[in-house]
Order: C-alpha cells, then structure tokens, then sequence
C-alpha cells in the first residue's frame, strides 16, 4: 500500500503553512492540491458517500483556512488536519444518526464512485471485479465501530503512521496499534462471510 | 512524485492487498476550485469587517470623551448655579455650622447638588471605561492571531 508524499526538494507541510500565515496565499492551494485526496479519501471511508466526502473534505480545507492564522505552527501540520477531518466527519455523522437511524445508505441505490476511482484504463471485468471489492470493503467499513473506522481510515485512506493517528487520536500508539490489528480482524471476519 | 511505503510497521496481509487493490477514488475535478473560491468569498467578507472595527472603536471612543467634555462644562455651570459653592464656602469659614446644624446643612447641601448632571457623567465615565476595555481587548485578539495557539 503506497500513498503519493512530498518529494524532498518539496517545501514541507509546515514550511508552507508558515509561508501561508506570512502571507503568501498560493501555498493554501497548495496544501489542498497535497492533501485533498487522502482527506478525500478518509471522508469517503467514514461515511461512505461520496457527495457526503465531497462536503465534508471541502468543509475541512476552509476550516483549515480559518484556522490555519491561529494555530501552532511548530508542531507537525499533518495530525493536525486529520484533528479537523475526524472532527467533521463525527459531526457528520452525528447529525446524520440524529436525522436518520439508517445512517449506512443502501449500497444498491447508491451511485458508484467507480468513474472516479484513480486508475489508468482497467479492462472492463476488472473494473467491475474492483467494483464489487470497493463496496464490499465499503461496507465492512461502515459497520466497523467509529474508533476502529477512525483508525483504519486514517491508516489506509490518510496514509498516516501509528505515530501519527496516535497524536490525532489523543491516544497511546500501542493502544492505536491494538484498534488497528482489531479492525483488521473484524473485517476480515465481515468480509470472509461475505465471500 | 516520490512514493513511501505506509506499512512499515506491520506485516502486509491480505487486509492490506485488498485496500491495495481498491485504490483510492478521486475528488471531483473542480474541488480545489471551489474551496479556494470558499476561502475568498470568506475572506472578502471578514476582512472588510475587521478593518473597520478599528474605526468604529475610534469614534465610539471619541463619542463618549466628547460627551465627557460637554457633560463636565454642564456639570460645572450647574454647581455654580445652584448655590452649592456658597454652602461650602460658608462651611470653610464657619466650622461650627457642621456640629450645631449638621442635618440641616447635610439636607441644604444635598438639595443644592446637580444629580442629573452628576448622574450623567458618571454614566459616561462608565461607558469611556467600558469602550476603553474593550477597544484594549480587541487590540489583544488582534496581536494574538499571529501567537500561536493549541491545534483547532
């Protein structure tokens, strides 16, 4: 599993987070252009909808505009953003368990975000082979609990080290670990009885 | 773009292959667009808003110290008027007038005292001092926004 990071000659999340709060606005865009996937992604994995992951990933980057003036810019800038992106998504999703007790949408309804995977021309039977997997995996996801969801999310979705969900969770890496190795097991369990 | 390995610190299983094989979806191709057009229209909006709130402390604060001016001048035109300055001075020359007529005196006084303009600088003084409060307060979030704070 590889997700895309900054080349070195690149300037850092903080570097350009600096840059940002001393004025030079181009370096928000660029944080988005870096980020908008993986947040993207996270989005999609704890509610799994894409028009859903859509607002809230947008939520999250003009969050990080109002924010980004105020905050510490001496400690690590990626746990920090994915501090905003859970929180959005809890909301999300706290809202949404208020308004609607069938919070996991049909998966069959549901409009497929195959068109917007990345890939680079798949063969037709592979497409729809990954297809079914997404959603299977979609699903498996969703009837995880919300700290394992969280965890797996960030892990696969945000690319974060334990490290570093350990310091966006508030929690001990060990105990990240532990929800980690649990959600793996559970879905492996969801999905084994699926197939 | 350089790519770095996410699973270093646990064994690839097949949990991993599967998320592997999924691959991630992509965000709409106008994304970056319109957040940055978010980010603007807010910005266009907040900023006209906090220069102006100087302004607007400025002549809240001018307002009240001109009114503290004119209420001051009224206040002393109102003493001379009403008799009070004679009851003091025939106090300063007359000590006794206090011990062998002191609630005559103290009602003499307090009837020849201007309340409402009294009443009326002391409601201005209050009110200089609540804007200066919070004219020093908004200077301080001001300043802090360049401190650093706890991550949101």
């Amino acid at each position: 599993v590889t997700v895309p990071s900054a080349p070195s000659s690149e300037p850092s999340d903080e570097d350009l987070a600096r840059a940002y709060c001393g004025g030079n606005a181009d370096c928000l865009e660029a944080i988005i252009r870096r980020y908008m996937k993986p947040i993207f992604n996270f989005a999609y994995r704890m509610t799994g909808n894409y028009a859903e992951a859509d607002d809230i990933a947008q939520d999250v980057f003009v969050q990080v505009y109002r924010a980004l003036p105020s905050a510490r810019l001496d400690l690590p800038f990626k746990p920090w953003l994915y501090v905003i992106a859970r929180n959005k998504c809890l909301d999300y999703l706290k809202k949404k368990r208020a308004l609607d007790f069938s919070a996991i949408e049909n998966p069959d309804t549901h409009e497929s975000p195959i068109d917007a995977i990345a890939d680079t021309d798949p063969l037709p039977d592979e497409i729809l082979e990954r297809n079914d997997l997404q959603r299977m995996l979609r699903e498996a996801i969703l009837r995880l609990p919300e700290r394992y969801r969280t965890v797996v999310s960030l892990r696969y979705a945000g690319g974060l080290s334990f490290g570093e969900i350990a310091t966006t969770l508030s929690l001990p890496e060990n105990t990240v670990k532990t929800h980690f190795q649990r959600a793996k097991a559970l879905l492996r369990r969801e999905l084994t009885a699926e197939l | 773009m350089r790519e770095r390995d996410v699973m270093p610190e646990s064994e690839f299983d097949d949990i991993d292959a599967l998320f592997a094989r999924t691959g991630m979806v992509n965000p709409p191709d106008d994304f970056v667009r319109r957040v940055m057009l978010l980010a603007k229209s807010e910005g266009s909006t907040k900023q006209p808003a906090a220069r102006r709130a100087p302004i607007l402390w400025v002549a809240a604060y001018a307002l009240a110290l001109t009114g503290l001016v004119v209420l001051a001048y009224g206040l002393g035109i109102a003493f001379a008027t009403t008799g009070t300055p004679s009851l003091v001075s025939a106090l300063v020359s007359d000590s006794t007038l206090l011990s062998d007529a002191p609630s005559a005196y103290a009602e003499a006084l307090l009837s020849s005292l201007p309340w409402l303009h009294m009443a009326a600088v002391l409601v201005d003084l209050v009110l200089l001092g609540l804007i200066t409060w919070f004219a020093l307060r908004f200077a301080a979030s001001g300043k802090s926004v360049a401190r650093p704070t706890s991550p949101a």
